[in-house]
């Protein structure tokens, strides 16, 4: 069995948030729902100054404190090493939300087809684009994984349960890479089996200093961040995360 | 009765296995499960189908698979065989499926009802639509001759309105944005010195390279795909990278030297480096003597600039010019100074980018392995079409070639916009045809067709435009969405996207030259067309029918795919691209083949050419305007998400960005009593001011400018997530500098303050 794991190489990324977009394409994600993130960073005074960006998707940590809070076994650790949430049997008491240091969950408040932008149910809507309701929907994600048969793919987008990063796991599942990864245009995202020393993730994390985020909390994440270094107090940021719900 | 979710669950588990007799209930039936997470695919596996299709969602062109299920796109990727996107997608592309369903899409021909400048329309058949728009243009056509109608084209479908149908039609005056609001001082800089263009695909030799110097070349903002991968592999292998901007840009980021030169003072900087590589004897002497001619004037020439003469100008010390030029020595042949693309800056743009490119050559990199390569594009035959009446270079991103030389065409009129007079030569600048609009000089152009291009976001001085299209007899718009200047057409044709229908094949000149196919994807939404068959019934309806002998583009793609012994079927099965053995190098040439086509064979680093047209054989330096006292200097750029104009409206693009905000140096906004996320109004010199925009202050930029991401502030349009967000740059470009040689339109010359809102 595989462990997957990440890695984010800080010094290539150049913060074009193609990996967001990708996310949203290949996973759906209903508005203001980003299962991937890019912070940006600037530190210093003119001219002696430094910006840096830090896509931040879920960390699939090892010791996952919102696994641990999940009342009704929803969200479980896959033998993988994948954080999943089955939303079938979610009940939407965001402990996984609140329990999370790095602020990757997100609760669906309104129904996901009220939320996709626009309401395209509605009559004026539906008149104007002659009934061409946008799919939104990436066929892969409408079956269940893993030998559980548990579905998480997608996470769903149901009104009243939790979502996050998946790690792409239909994916993975296929043997290809992570929407994100597939697409960075610098491949600045790495992806790979961590139990495989050949693996492109590992002779990274073997050849390059790395860090991971809020390491002292003891969550053991899954993604690594080599290249750069985590943001300290000196670090500003640069905007306001957009659109978090 | 009601049903709650878990309650239908329960229930839906029974029914699973009936979802194939489901799927035939009808799409709100299935809408209707679907939101309650029915358990069944919503799709049959042999629905999904691929298609292929390179991008549109900026000029760049990538390869991609379009992915629909029964009749809708659910996804783009990059297609891997594609040597544009290997695979990979940029943010933009992604979100093409977002731009396919925008609702404000335009749905219907319009005629106009009501006085211009408003949005009052009426809905019309395609065939009534058409014949009005036929009716007027040959009206024009017989009054006033062909070319008192001008053209004005960008997106690939500019083939079709900006190459084909223009020139059958009979008029010299076709516009791009593309060159006199972007490439134009480049192309003809390199058409001068290589007798050849750039092209679109900058000809970086990026894997070899071991050092760069950007000049104001902000990659990563511009998310130019290919250039992003490029730019950042070379710099995992280590290449070295000096960015020279007055903004701490993305790529200033990557730099081991940020130079924050003072705006407008580049050539100096660049003749202060020829300066120190030829004192020095730094400079590739075996390769300029045997690819060059003019080095010795040169040499007398830049004596005077050095780093210290450079260093007041520039505000970069001269120890550090020093430094660079001798690291740029030390890396050389490896070592390159992209061309950029967006290079209208000051009105000496072609002197700069002259001065780039001899500065390149003293590396002696062009034709050699990190530097700058030299691209090819395959050779395939145009569908057989009698001659056109005019031959008109109108340039865009691979321009034709272009030489000092004018293209007219003896016997027919002249282009109108000034070429031979207000500046010497290259393709028709697209600014310079709002004129004649006005002043009826050299002779009037009465008639408007404009094809994609947002006449109030990409030229310059906006309120010159109104007045042109005030006073214009007929305007035709063809576009997508409704931007706001379609509220000054006569008649709206709308568009299919380009997930929705074939188009001219994309013929790359590159490292590999290839083509890519664009096919189809699904249907055009109803009452769309394609702009090869908009084209085709106006020719038509212009008695055109000899530029029209086709009747489908099927027959037309396979008729010139026949050239080259191809097919569309052909092309599906390679993947979508075709690609050829391309000459990247100087050692691909053999004895007596020169890739620099120049009068004299070599590389013109003294530009016979330019001094016998009255200009400065050899780059010079001439200062700038400075920006009055309480005023900065305005710049722009791109956001990564971010096309043009033309992607604010996208549902995905504007969620992550959906307003831009000006950058203010921290000190300089703390002097104005500024901070970070105040709302203000840029006013320029002339008293334009934009719309609210927030303060981003921060120290990555200079005191003496301000930054705005370019395309906001949306104003009049039908967008309805664009419209009044952010603040538009072209509103308050309302001067340029003409670039007396090209007929670029430098933009970098005007001034804002700030005004707070109260």
């Amino acid at each position: 069995m595989p462990r997957y794991g990440m890695v984010i190489d800080l010094s290539r990324c150049m913060g074009c948030r193609a990996c967001m977009e990708a996310c949203k394409v290949e996973n759906n994600t209903p508005q203001a729902i980003f299962w991937m993130y890019v912070f940006r960073f600037e530190e210093g005074e003119f001219p002696n100054v430094r910006q840096w960006f830090m896509p931040r998707p879920c960390m699939h940590c090892d010791n996952a404190p919102c696994v641990k809070v999940c009342p009704v076994g929803a969200r479980y650790k896959r033998e993988d090493g994948l954080v999943a949430t089955d939303w079938e049997r979610c009940i939407g008491c965001r402990y996984c939300e609140v329990a999370c240091p790095y602020g990757v969950n997100y609760f669906n408040w309104k129904r996901p087809d009220r939320n996709y932008y626009l309401d395209w149910g509605v009559p004026e809507l539906r008149s104007i684009t002659s009934g061409a309701v946008p799919p939104y929907r990436n066929p892969d994600l409408d079956q269940p994984y893993g030998e559980e048969k548990r579905r998480i793919a997608g996470g769903g987008h149901v009104k009243g349960v939790i979502e996050k990063c998946t790690f792409c796991v239909h994916r993975v599942e296929k043997g290809k890479l992570p929407a994100c990864v597939a697409n960075c245009p610098v491949q600045a995202l790495l992806f790979g089996d961590l139990d495989d020393p050949e693996s492109v993730v590992s002779r990274v994390l073997r050849q390059k200093p790395h860090f991971r985020l809020l390491e002292e909390l003891g969550t053991e994440p899954r993604v690594f961040y080599v290249g750069g270094k985590p943001p300290g107090p000196e670090t500003r940021q640069i905007e306001p995360v957009r659109a978090r719900m | 009765m009601k049903l709650t979710r878990r309650e239908f669950l329960r229930r839906g588990g029974a029914l699973a296995g009936m979802w194939t007799g489901l799927s035939q209930l009808g799409e709100p039936v299935l809408a209707f499960l679907r939101t309650r997470g029915a358990r069944w695919p919503w799709y049959r596996p042999d629905e999904v189908r691929i298609t292929y299709n390179y991008c549109d969602m900026c000029m760049w062109r990538c390869g991609m698979l379009v992915y629909t299920v029964n009749g809708r796109v659910v996804k783009v990727e990059g297609n891997p065989k594609d040597p544009k996107s290997r695979g990979r997608l940029c943010g933009r592309g992604q979100a093409a499926v977002a731009h396919l369903y925008d609702p404000d899409r335009l749905r219907k021909p319009l005629i106009r009802t009501g006085e211009r400048g408003t949005w009052s329309f009426r809905e019309a058949t395609w065939e009534e639509a058409l014949d009005r728009a036929a009716e007027a243009l040959t009206r024009l056509r017989d009054q006033y001759g062909p070319e008192s109608v001008a053209w004005f084209a960008h997106t690939t479908g500019d083939f079709w309105f900006g190459d084909y149908l223009p020139l059958a039609f009979g008029s010299p005056n076709v516009g791009k944005p593309a060159t006199g609001l972007c490439l134009t001082p480049r192309e003809v800089a390199a058409q001068l010195t290589f007798g050849r263009g750039v092209g679109g695909h900058e000809p970086v030799d990026w894997e070899n390279t071991r050092y760069i110097v950007l000049i104001g070349n902000h990659i990563g903002e511009n998310a130019h795909n290919t250039v992003m991968q490029d730019f950042a592999r070379a710099l995992a292998q280590g290449a070295k990278l000096v960015v020279v901007d007055p903004r701490y840009s993305t790529a200033a980021m990557k730099a081991h030297r940020w130079l924050p030169i003072k705006p407008g003072t580049d050539t100096a900087l660049l003749l202060a480096w020829m300066n120190v590589l030829i004192t020095e004897g730094l400079y590739d002497r075996e390769y300029i003597e045997k690819y060059t001619v003019g080095f010795e004037r040169l040499a007398e020439h830049i004596r005077p600039f050095t780093p210290e003469w450079a260093a007041p100008i520039t505000e970069i010390p001269a120890e550090v010019i020093r430094e660079v030029a001798r690291e740029m020595a030390a890396h050389r042949p490896q070592v390159v100074i992209p061309p950029g693309r967006h290079v209208v800056w000051y009105g000496n743009d072609t002197q700069r980018m002259r001065a780039l490119f001899i500065l390149n050559v003293l590396l002696g990199n062009v034709g050699r392995r990190g530097g700058l390569y030299l691209p090819r594009a395959p050779a395939l035959d145009p569908y057989p079409h009698p001659p056109f009446p005019v031959e008109v270079a109108a340039g865009g991103c691979g321009a034709a070639a272009v030489g000092i030389r004018i293209p007219d065409t003896p016997g027919h009129p002249p282009r109108a916009d000034g070429v031979g007079s207000k500046f010497a030569t290259g393709p028709v600048v697209i600014q310079e045809l709002i004129e004649p609009m006005i002043t009826g000089q050299p002779y009037p152009i009465r008639g408007l067709v404009v094809y994609g291009v947002n006449l109030f976001h990409s030229i310059p001085n906006v309120p010159r435009t109104i007045e042109a299209l005030k006073r214009l007899e007929f305007v035709l718009a063809i576009d997508v969405l409704p931007q706001e200047h379609l509220a000054w057409a006569d008649i709206v044709l709308p568009e299919a996207t380009f997930l929705e229908r074939y188009d001219e094949l994309w013929v790359a000149s590159h490292r590999i030259p290839y083509i890519a196919l664009r096919e189809p994807a699904v249907e055009p939404l109803p009452d769309t067309r394609p702009g090869w068959w908009i084209a085709r019934e106006l020719g038509l309806r212009l008695g055109l029918a000899d530029y029209f002998q086709w009747s489908s583009i099927e027959e037309y793609l396979n008729t010139r795919l026949m050239s080259v012994g191809l097919s569309l079927d052909r092309l599906r099965e390679a993947g979508g691209v075709f690609t050829w053995p391309g000459k990247p190098y100087l050692e691909d040439y053999g004895e007596g083949e020169t890739p620099f086509p120049t009068p004299s064979g070599k590389i013109e680093i003294y530009s016979e050419a330019l001094a016998r047209a009255g200009f400065d054989p050899l780059p010079v330096y001439e200062p700038v305007e400075e920006p009055p006292p309480g005023y900065f200097r305005l710049l722009y750029g791109r956001h990564p998400l971010h096309t043009f104009g033309k992607t604010q409206n996208n549902p995905w693009l504007a969620e992550v960005y959906p307003e831009n905000e000006v950058w203010v140096n921290d000190e300089a906004a703390a002097a104005l009593g500024l901070k970070n996320g105040d709302l203000v109004l840029l006013e320029n010199q002339d008293g334009v001011r934009s719309g609210p925009v927030r303060v981003r202050a921060t120290p990555r930029i200079r005191k003496d400018a301000v930054y705005l991401v370019h395309g906001f502030g949306h104003r009049g349009s039908r967008l309805s997530r664009a419209e009044g967000r952010g603040a538009s740059d072209n509103l308050l470009i309302t001067r340029y500098r003409l670039d007396p040689i090209s007929g670029g339109a430098g933009m970098r010359v005007n001034f804002v303050r700030l005004i707070q809102e109260v």
